[in-house]
């Protein structure tokens, strides 16, 4: 391993270590400035450590993975983490969103081979962007609770499943979509978002997973 | 040779086969690179995807900042659900902050002892220009009261209630508890779905039966309070053109208009922290444009004003009827708390037979005011004349086309001394 590779494994572990840190300080200081004041501390602390967890699991696939796709989800699970937390845990979250920058610009020098990151966002692109749709559909679900935030939570795992599947059986893929999709923004209608992630889900989808096969032979493989 | 392999080194079998790093359709053959129109198609479609997902992302963190699927949930509305728990005591207190406050000030606090609880006004809480003469501050105060007397018999106690016992001190009414018999009535059980519905009133009269049934509510408990209905479509209106005419010179009174604006929360936070004032919900809009209103950036002052001027000519016409609680002095505290009390005994009613009631106070804001100022007060006269002299508060009723929403609201240990 080059002395590279250890600098971005070493920068995103002690990022991962300071956004830990820093749920831990939120829980235990609680409504307090630095922290952003916010009404929740500790729950708003958990999901903090949550995320320093996540910023130490990408820089690990990073340092373990050459598939491109994988460094590139990596590199962009450390960008929204560095974002993400500033929200939930304030200035205290500054060392480990600055660490997480550093370890995705590290990880992006390293990456080999020169243009293969670029392939992958030609064959991925329209799968990373239904993930962070079926992201919100998570997120909506989690906050709405009951029957109608099972919908939601049901709704996200059932559009990774619709991806995972779309190389073997598109027409399946493509109903286990549209099922999963529908049920929750039709019963969150009102909220505005569901709605529109909804037909943005579609839009994008429906055509990246009906055409599975083409992507397979265009690219030579799944990448 | 093939720069990647310069750079990566010698490949091994683990790693994947080197990618073409050309986008698709590019071409090298002088050394420069066209793009064709498929690829240059197939760019513009990602670009604008991406940039639709990111748009959707950032609606989606507004809203999920804003509390759009967590409405009505969180510390601010846990009194709505936890108001029967604790002791007996405690649980009298618990129904006492649901009651209807102006602006949701909440102007309480309560003094839990042996054999009584003392209420006590908060001046902290009082709305300034809004209310000049703190009229609507003692009414909140005679609504809270009500609560507490209905969540004692509830309770088994046979509440004993004193007004002013300290003549002008903070502490407004005592209430003595004895053991008496359990009264358990549709207005107890109404209390915890009690809310004001600022939504425009369907055209369909309240029968008149219902409006006979609350003036049944009129007692000797809340003497000399009474209940003066307008029904009649000329007096609706002539009402409904004098509050937009009060309206209107409550926007144009800068201090009385700084003074309400202080009590709205539009940042979900803010609503959570506070746990207080008027907030989007409790408007009366149907559920999409609410949730764009949380949405959209925090709305102004010269916004809220004309929001509230159009809102009111909506709800001035919507209403199937008017009604005002008249007293002999309505400067006295005690008239004004037992005025309280009455309408929140309507208010509760009306909860308990689906019945939409909000609270018009615009008129007498404007008599307020223009007394504080030192002026004619030129909306006197004009309401006088429709409901007699007296007028403590106005309401209106009707079947809303929007259910009413809980509000914030500070729980039990917030408001204990």
């Amino acid at each position: 391993m080059s002395r590279k590779d250890n600098a971005s494994r070493r920068v995103g572990l002690a990022a991962a270590m300071l956004g830990v840190v820093a749920g831990v300080a939120e829980i235990v200081a609680g409504t307090v400035a630095w922290a952003g004041n916010k009404n929740d501390p500790t729950t708003l602390g958990w999901v903090t450590i949550g995320l320093g967890l996540l910023v130490g699991s990408a820089t690990l696939v990073a340092d373990r993975t050459l598939r491109p796709s994988a460094q590139l989800g990596s590199v962009a699970t450390l960008l929204l983490c560095a974002v993400l937390g500033l929200t939930t845990a304030g200035l205290a979250w500054i060392p480990a969103a600055a660490g997480a920058t550093a370890a995705s610009a590290l990880i992006t020098r390293q990456a080999r081979p020169a243009g293969a990151w670029q392939a992958a966002i030609r064959t991925q692109w329209a799968s990373a962007l239904v993930v962070v749709l079926a992201l919100i559909y998570l997120a909506f679900g989690v906050v709405a609770r009951d029957l109608v935030g099972l919908l939601g939570i049901s709704g996200a795992g059932l559009v990774f499943a619709a991806l995972a599947m779309r190389y073997r059986s598109p027409r399946a893929a493509a109903v286990a979509l549209v099922v999963a999709a529908v049920p929750f923004a039709a019963a969150t209608a009102w909220t505005v978002v569901t709605p529109l992630t909804v037909v943005l889900m579609l839009a994008i989808g429906l055509p990246h997973v009906l055409g599975g096969r083409a992507a397979i032979s265009s690219a030579g493989g799944t990448l | 040779m093939n720069p990647s392999q310069s750079l990566a080194g010698p490949r091994s079998s683990s790693q994947p086969a080197p990618v073409d790093a050309r986008p698709h359709g590019a071409t090298t053959g002088s050394g420069e690179s066209t793009l064709s129109r498929r690829s240059l198609l197939r760019r513009l479609g990602i670009g604008a995807s991406v940039a639709f997902v990111a748009t959707d992302a950032a609606i989606a963190y507004r809203a999920y900042d804003q509390g759009v699927l967590a409405e009505e949930r969180g510390p601010a509305f846990d009194a709505w659900t936890a108001w029967r728990a604790g002791s007996d005591t405690l649980s009298m207190v618990g129904a006492a902050v649901l009651a209807a406050s102006a602006h949701n000030t909440q102007p309480w606090r309560f003094a839990v002892l042996d054999d009584r609880i003392d209420l006590y006004a908060d001046l902290s809480r009082a709305t300034g220009a809004n209310d000049s003469l703190n009229r609507e501050f003692d009414v909140s105060l005679g609504c809270a009261l009500e609560n507490l007397v209905l969540a004692a018999g509830a309770r088994g106690r046979l509440p004993e209630v004193e007004l002013v016992p300290d003549g002008r001190g903070d502490r407004v009414a005592s209430m003595h508890l004895r053991q008496g018999a359990v009264v358990n009535g549709p207005l107890y059980q109404a209390i915890g779905s009690r809310h004001s519905n600022r939504s425009e009133y369907r055209s369909d009269p309240v029968p008149s039966g219902n409006l006979a049934a609350m003036a049944d509510l009129v007692d000797d408990s809340v003497a000399p309070a009474r209940l003066v209905w307008l029904t009649d479509s000329r007096d609706r209106r002539r009402f409904a053109d004098l509050l937009v005419e009060a309206t209107r010179a409550h926007v144009a009174d800068d201090e009385q208009s700084k003074a309400s604006f202080a009590w709205w929360r539009s940042d979900w936070d803010d609503i959570q922290r506070h746990k207080d004032g008027l907030t989007i919900d409790g408007v009366g809009l149907r559920p999409l444009v609410r949730t764009l209103g949380k949405l959209l950036p925090a709305t102004s002052r010269d916004s809220a004003d004309h929001t509230f001027i159009d809102r009111t000519v909506l709800q001035g016409r919507s209403a199937a009827a008017f009604g005002a609680i008249v007293v002999d002095d309505p400067a006295a505290r005690e008239e004004r708390l037992a005025g309280g009390r009455l309408a929140q005994r309507l208010h509760l009613w009306c909860a308990a037979h689906q019945l939409g009631f909000q609270y018009m106070n615009q008129i007498t804001e404007r008599i307020d005011r223009d007394h504080q100022l030192g002026r004619g007060a030129r909306f006197e006269a004009p309401l006088a004349d429709l409901v007699g002299d007296g007028a403590l508060v106005a309401f209106r009723v009707g079947i809303p086309t929007v259910a009413g929403m809980r509000s914030p609201r500070r729980p039990t240990a917030e408001v204990l001394r």
